[in-house]
């Protein structure tokens, strides 16, 4: 391998990624994520990306003391599957553990980028609904909107379409 | 041996992606992201030079060519590994495949994978045009062959075990999905 793509090197001899591998991976210089027994690695966030997180965060603290605000955790999902969102409110978890169990998620805030938002749109949609986390936000920088979706028995039907702007006051 | 490929925390080019070279695992280039996965086992890899068997003399009657996990570009800086793709002629030089020349592309599904071939590669290969997309449980041998309509796929037929998928289009043949698995 070449030295530029050496972060962590993963326990991997072509067998499967298990959470605890995953867990072991501890601090990489790329934000990954379990699939299904492989890992995706993806890039690093934007400073636009993180200013639009911070600001939606904030938005969503509404000062209730009972839900957590918490961004780029990982969420266990499922045998073998684990996502980190950008932003998660949950209730109550144990901070000290390394995964947050998705029966404890509330809400779940993915912010599209021209590297995430195919994953975004399909494959989280899916695995969101599938681990039963009744409301997804989606935010969409590119064309200023917030779109809000709840959990149906159908997987996620769309609540509304916000303005970015409206909701963060960054006018990016 | 152990590897050690992971992103650097920046989106990965094709040209990052491509210099990896050979890896014990399978590599792919979702949009500058990498997903890497664990080498098949051997009941993948029967069902795929089964399926590849069953279908190559037709292929080549149709003027068509099968590779067995081939890089294909489906557009920058995203491509797939797809565990089987029928093609036209191609340049058999090439690292990548482009998305234009195929025309077939098969995923061998196991029970604990299936969302990312059911949900995210099907995006991705429908966004990419390609025609057929046709998926093997590699558990029952269940074929379910998908057809492009405009942006999405539809499903054109569901073949069990013990039943038989004829094939017109692209290439006349005829598979028996309890003949891709392997002995019990």
């Amino acid at each position: 391998m070449t030295s530029t793509l050496i972060g962590r090197s993963l326990p991997l001899e072509a067998l499967a990624t298990t959470e605890a591998d995953y867990v072991q991976l501890g601090e990489t210089s790329a934000r990954t994520e379990l699939w299904d027994g492989g890992v995706l690695a993806c890039p690093r966030d934007t400073p636009r990306h993180q200013m639009i997180l911070s600001a939606l965060g904030n938005a969503l603290r509404a000062n209730r003391a009972d839900l957590n605000v918490i961004a780029g955790v990982p969420v266990h999902l499922g045998p073998g599957r684990i996502a980190v969102p950008d932003l998660i409110i949950a209730g109550t978890i144990d901070p000290d553990q390394p995964l947050v169990d998705a029966r404890s998620v509330r809400l779940v805030c993915e912010i599209t980028s021209p590297t995430s938002a195919t994953v975004d749109w399909s494959l989280k949609m899916h695995a969101y609904a599938q681990a039963g986390i009744p409301c997804y936000l989606v935010a969409e920088p590119e064309r200023g909107l917030l779109h809000s979706y709840m959990l149906s028995a159908q997987g996620y039907v769309e609540q509304s379409v916000m303005q970015l702007v409206r909701v963060t006051g960054l006018n990016l | 041996m152990t590897s050690a490929i992971f992103g650097r925390g920046v989106p990965m080019t094709e040209q990052e992606f491509l210099a990896l070279g050979e890896t014990s695992e399978r590599v792919e280039l979702f949009d500058g992201s990498l997903y890497v996965t664990p080498a098949p086992t051997p009941r993948h890899q029967h069902i795929s030079s089964e399926l590849k068997f069953a279908l190559r003399t037709a292929a080549r009657a149709a003027g068509l060519y099968i590779h067995e996990a081939v890089n294909v570009r489906l557009r920058p800086n995203r491509i797939p590994i797809p565990d089987l793709v029928i093609s036209y002629k191609i340049d058999f030089d090439e690292l990548v495949i482009d998305a234009e020349s195929i025309v077939v592309v098969c995923e061998i599904v196991s029970p604990s994978n299936a969302a990312t071939d059911r949900v995210l590669k099907m995006h991705y290969y429908a966004d990419a045009g390609i025609r057929w997309y046709l998926l093997i449980e590699q558990e029952t041998g269940t074929l379910q062959l998908y057809e492009l309509a405009g942006r999405h796929y539809t499903e054109r037929s569901v073949t069990k075990a013990d039943d038989v998928l004829h094939l017109t289009e692209p290439l006349d043949a005829e598979i028996s999905p309890g003949d891709l698995l392997p002995p019990d």
